[in-house]
């Protein structure tokens, strides 16, 4: 994330984020970007270690 | 006492981990923060609710009776899941939701997720909180997301254990009404949704929350609905337990253990095997943030061991 964008993220937060109107709004607008529009949807808890294509490579390789 | 296997072997070895993420000095204004980059580090302005899952954690960790579990029945653990619980209410807004990852998020998710830790932990310890969750009732049964099943799954079970704890029948009913969206959604897809598409990681996480549902419900029809999904996902897994993320509509890479345990003995050898040859993802692999949850999905898992078929 640039710094920019974290700075307008928080400063949204707290003046029109603190109502839950435009909380809601800021939330709608971050799941259609990051998750719908986006190329690739955002999930966190991915991109770990992968044990199969890990030894799958080691394998290409040699 | 429960046997010796892989899951409370690797659960148990998290738990010193996990305890150092919490802030344990009573005399500290953040006693019981279980996020450490806010209470220690401080480098970020806001405490991520979901760390407070930990309660959980220790509230497992407090009552597996097993040979190798050296946390069993230790005070300092019990003290601390109430540290965590009141932290956590410290940090609820106005409307009963708490923050993940900026302020004033309020988010569904952190709420529904954290709330069932905390109040699992509550009624494996047979503790009652002093603290009011008529807010957080209001927010999780006000609000939902409903194309992520393993939300509405957690929130619901977190709202039947509000109703579990406090008799609040506007907790129960609003379980109930969670329960009924997802078996009816579930009717039309053989899976539990994740964003529109199948996730075998999300699913699991799903069949955990609907596992302790029927747990204490003893519904028939959660049983079913759950048998269905595992139907549907056993194609996916190779005998080790693990499946392409690439094929997933969430790209996860783990396996929730607790459902299985309860609705499909043969799927969880799969992953038990995939285990013990250290070939699949675990709460070992994780960072801080999601190994919490993976860990205590472990422990219910070692808790409450698999039945006799």
């Amino acid at each position: 994330m640039k710094t920019c964008v974290l700075l307008l993220l928080r400063l949204y937060g707290m003046t029109l984020g603190r109502f839950s109107f435009f909380a809601k709004q800021l939330k709608k607008m971050m799941v259609y970007f990051l998750v719908w529009r986006a190329p690739k949807k955002y999930v966190a808890s991915t991109k770990y270690f992968d044990h199969k294509e890990f030894i799958k490579k080691k394998e290409d390789v040699a | 006492m429960p046997q010796d296997n892989i899951f409370n072997r690797i659960a148990i070895s998290q738990v010193p981990r996990i305890i150092g993420f919490i802030d344990c000095d009573e005399q500290s204004k953040t006693y019981g923060c279980c996020d450490r980059h806010y209470w220690h580090y401080k480098t970020v302005d806001i405490s991520n609710a979901r760390y407070q899952e930990a309660a959980l954690t220790l509230a497992c960790a407090y009552s597996l009776n097993h040979l190798d579990n050296p946390y069993f029945h230790h005070k300092d653990l019990k003290s601390l899941v109430s540290a965590i619980g009141n932290f956590w209410f410290k940090r609820v807004h106005h409307d009963g939701s708490v923050d993940e990852s900026y302020p004033q998020e309020h988010h569904f998710c952190a709420t529904a997720l954290s709330l069932f830790s905390l109040t699992e932990s509550l009624l494996i310890l047979d503790e009652k909180s002093k603290n009011d969750f008529d807010r957080s009732i209001k927010f999780l049964s006000k609000n939902n997301n409903l194309k992520v099943s393993n939300q509405t799954a957690g929130s619901a079970a977190a709202l039947y254990n509000i109703y579990l704890l406090t008799g609040s029948d506007i907790a129960r009913l609003a379980a109930e009404e969670k329960i009924a969206y997802l078996l009816k959604q579930q009717e039309k897809e053989e899976f539990f949704t994740e964003y529109g598409g199948f996730d075998l990681g999300y699913n699991s996480i799903t069949l955990s929350f609907l596992a302790l549902l029927f747990k204490k419900t003893g519904r028939d029809d959660i049983k079913c609905a759950a048998i269905r999904a595992i139907d549907y996902m056993r194609p996916f897994l190779d005998e080790n337990g693990y499946y392409s993320p690439d094929a997933m509509s969430r790209n996860t890479q783990f396996l929730y253990p607790y459902g299985l345990s309860v609705f499909a003995s043969d799927v969880l050898a799969q992953l038990k095997q995939g285990l013990e040859r250290g070939v699949v993802l675990n709460p070992t692999w994780l960072d801080d943030r999601y190994c919490i949850p993976l860990t205590n999905d472990y422990l219910l898992s070692s808790l409450y061991p698999q039945e006799e078929k």
